[in-house]
């Protein structure tokens, strides 16, 4: 057996390895940035590819043994080599993908169950307390732990309620969702996306909206972290993927949060915002509907608003942002927002937006 | 010896049958997560070395994970010691240490 | 108990970062153990198995298998921590990888002396194996051979020698005949053993064969193995004949006749045998032992006896 290294694909390695992903009917996906292969030939060379893994930031994917070779204990190669690997990298907190029959084998091998969707797929990750040191993170932002600085107005026969936003950035249309959720429920989560793929970072995100709601004392904006629409609970909707892959992510992200999240903040209802235009979205969406009140917990579909008959958008307040047209901003967007767009301080998001007006980025934001 | 300082995220051993795989971190004051084959028989005496050799390199505060593949106790403590050193970026073992 | 003179016809490599292979290591009977820390094992896991070999010969049961660690060289930056722990963890052998002279000997021994005093291990405890890789290495084979008291044999590295040569290995062996000569001559003159290289086809069992007894027929004592599965073909074409060892068995019987006459003169069928006839007999013997060929205890003492 030899064991191989890839970490920057050409023709010829992508081929070793969908040889073998082929025989699992397992897809290649176009983010992997490297893979473990090994081949059943002698040592000089690399022939008859047998076994092989892949990453892409820290999540172990597209795993698979040759059936010929199974159970010779490849697996246990394949994650020590790739641990390894990317630890090298500087990631040590890793997520793996795999299908619900070999949970037990990644068991065996440091891997903790996150979710799995019946017959699709499982997600694992190696920290033994990722999952639940998340939660425990989140009860610290729990509405009623404080007590005396819950909003006079909350009301215990509404819901306590949850919305995952992006807010690149953040805009009217989003103070105006939150802010209806807000009124109709006793408290209100908003998980602020932190995958740093869009062009405004994280922490500017996250800041503009805990600005822009401060004013609503029964809302608590939190960083979604790893465990809510990442790239690790939902690649797909990072990139470009088959139907059946962002399907099964979409199940696997809405499986972690009616599963883990919302107990553990008591949530029982889910705000949406409403997805005209986005595929990967309005199927995102329509999962949540199916499967949430499954779970008890209602789903509310909030239209979009519409500033002078069009739904403001925050891929519109960019593309002014970058025509530098700023009264055409000053109309979309809360203060804090165009003080932080005015400043100066957001100029290097000028050059993301650009490459993603050119059509650089595979997927643009459906809930923005 | 002066005690040991957990600095970077130190990994350690494979998966291999026979063989641990440990991961050191910070933490404050030492926790064990034990992962093995077999943790109904060994268990205890598992936890009993990792506290040992952690006492013996002085390192009082770490989270170390411990995925066992039913590895003899001088491998566990090799790996140990590895993962700790790797994890405190030193390159030089002191063998005198070392019984 | 280990000693310069036991047989080591097969001397197992055992990859030094590989928890699975060193546990089982000794279930196979090899003659020798080689525990490697040099080219088996990435310098990204160097440490790692310099610490689980270290544990290993610390705490395991190797059943009275003889254990030797090929170590890294001194000019890599893992060759003076090898030493350093090796000491400590007695092994009976160090072994060094591409030995071109005889100061890349006394350079290693320096370093193993000075660890020995420094752990109360009295001096000349850990004994030595030089491996030759190189064309340079050939040429000062002797040199090599007679450099340390330490040594307890030299060994060839053929793959490195060839590409040196700016040739490769052939199922003959044309190629190594002058090295392996070179070799096999300069531990004789020397005293001590001729260890041959590896063969790494592992499933040429036909090839194994052949290369096994022409080093045989050189003179060598053994070979380094790359698999249990290549041990018993080895020891296969080092045991001798029934004819072989029915002949020994006559001459210690002439040696147990010379001494209860308390005569200096053994005399088999009439005709005197000296001295090489003697040492081949034990030779003979001893593989005959090894191998399970002679089975009662009592020729075994004879032949201790008759030493």
């Amino acid at each position: 057996m030899v064991i191989r290294l890839v970490s920057r694909h050409t023709q010829e390695t992508q081929a070793d390895c969908m040889r073998v992903l082929n025989q699992q009917s397992i897809t290649w996906e176009r983010d992997i940035e490297g893979s473990i292969v090994i081949y059943d030939c002698p040592e000089g060379m690399y022939e008859n590819p047998v076994a092989t893994g892949s990453y892409s930031g820290n999540v172990i994917k597209c795993i698979a043994v040759s059936k010929n070779v199974a159970g010779t204990g490849l697996a246990q190669n394949l994650i020590t080599e790739l641990v390894n690997e990317l630890h090298l990298l500087g990631r040590d907190h890793l997520f793996l993908f795999t299908k619900p029959e070999n949970r037990r084998i990644f068991a065996e091998l440091g891997f903790h169950p996150i979710a799995t969707v019946h017959n699709l797929v499982t997600l694992m990750e190696n920290d033994p307390r990722g999952l639940k040191d998340y939660l425990r993170s989140l009860a610290e932002f729990r509405i009623g732990n404080e007590g005396a600085s819950l909003s006079s107005g909350s009301n215990t026969s509404l819901p306590v309620s949850a919305i995952v936003v992006n807010c690149n950035p953040f805009t009217l249309g989003h103070r105006a969702i939150i802010g209806q959720a807000a009124s109709e429920s006793s408290a209100l989560y908003v998980f602020v996306v932190t995958e740093d793929s869009s062009e405004f970072r994280t922490e500017d995100r996250l800041r503009l909206v805990r600005l822009g709601v401060q004013d609503l004392g029964n809302v608590r904006v939190l960083p979604a972290g790893s465990y809510v629409i990442s790239r690790q609970t939902f690649p797909s909707y990072f990139l470009k993927s088959e139907k059946i892959v962002q399907e099964s992510h979409a199940r696997l992200d809405c499986t972690i949060f009616k599963d883990s999240i919302a107990p553990a903040l008591g949530i029982t209802c889910r705000y949406i915002g409403e997805e005209p235009f986005c595929p990967v979205t309005r199927n995102y969406n329509e999962v949540l509907a199916e499967l949430l009140p499954l779970a008890g917990i209602e789903c509310r579909i909030i239209p979009r608003f519409a500033h002078a008959g069009r739904a403001v958008s925050a891929s519109d307040v960019r593309r002014l942002f970058v025509m530098g047209d700023m009264p055409g901003v000053r109309a979309l967007v809360p203060d804090c927002t165009y003080d932080f767009l005015n400043s100066g301080a957001a100029d290097y998001a000028l050059q993301r937006i650009f490459g993603d007006i050119h059509g650089q980025q595979a997927h643009v934001w459906g809930s923005d | 010896m002066e005690g040991m300082k957990i600095l970077d995220t130190g990994i350690a051993g494979t998966l291999e049958s026979s063989d641990v795989m440990i991961t050191i971190k910070k933490h404050s004051g030492v926790e064990i997560e034990l992962n093995s084959i077999v943790e109904k028989q060994f268990g205890r005496q598992i936890r009993e070395v990792v506290r040992q050799v952690l006492e013996q390199l002085g390192v009082k505060d770490a989270l170390v994970v411990v995925q066992d593949k039913g590895a003899l106790e001088c491998v566990l403590r090799a790996r140990l010691i590895t993962a700790v050193y790797r994890s405190a970026g030193l390159a030089e073992v002191q063998w005198e240490v070392f019984a | 108990m280990m000693s310069e003179n036991r047989l080591r016809r097969t001397m197992l490599y055992v990859p030094g970062n590989n928890a699975g292979m060193i546990r089982d290591a000794a279930i196979y009977q090899s003659d020798s153990i080689m525990f490697d820390l040099e080219d088996s094992v990435s310098y990204r896991e160097k440490d790692a198995a310099r610490l689980l070999v270290y544990y290993s010969l610390r705490t395991l049961d190797f059943e009275g298998i003889e254990t030797v660690v090929r170590i890294n060289g001194l000019d890599t930056p893992y060759g003076r921590e090898d030493i350093k722990a090796m000491v400590k963890a007695r092994p009976f052998a160090i072994r060094l990888p591409k030995t071109e002279t005889a100061q890349d000997v006394l350079d290693v021994e320096t370093l193993i002396a000075a660890e020995e005093q420094k752990n109360g291990i009295p001096i000349g405890t850990t004994r030595m194996m030089a491996a030759i890789e190189s064309p340079l290495g050939v040429l000062n084979a002797y040199a090599i051979a007679t450099s340390s008291k330490r040594l307890i044999g030299i060994a060839i590295g053929a793959e490195d020698y060839v590409t040196s040569m700016k040739t490769s290995r052939s199922p003959d062996g044309v190629e190594l005949m002058f090295a392996r000569g070179m070799l096999v001559t300069a531990a004789r003159a020397a005293g001590i053993g001729a260890f041959d290289t590896v063969y790494s086809d592992l499933n040429n069992e036909e090839g194994l064969r052949k290369e096994v007894e022409l080093i045989k027929q050189l003179g060598f004592d053994g070979k380094s193995i790359i698999s249990p599965r290549q041990i018993a073909i080895v020891h296969d074409v080092f045991n001798p004949t029934p004819k072989q060892i029915a002949n020994a068995k006559m001459v210690l019987q002439a040696i147990e006749e010379a001494k209860a006459k308390g005569s200096g003169v053994i005399a088999l069928n009439g005709k005197m045998i000296d001295k090489p006839i003697v040492d081949r007999a034990m030779h003979t013997l001893d593989l005959a032992i090894a191998s399970g060929l002679i089975e009662d205890a009592r020729t075994a003492m004879e032949v201790s006896n008759a030493r």
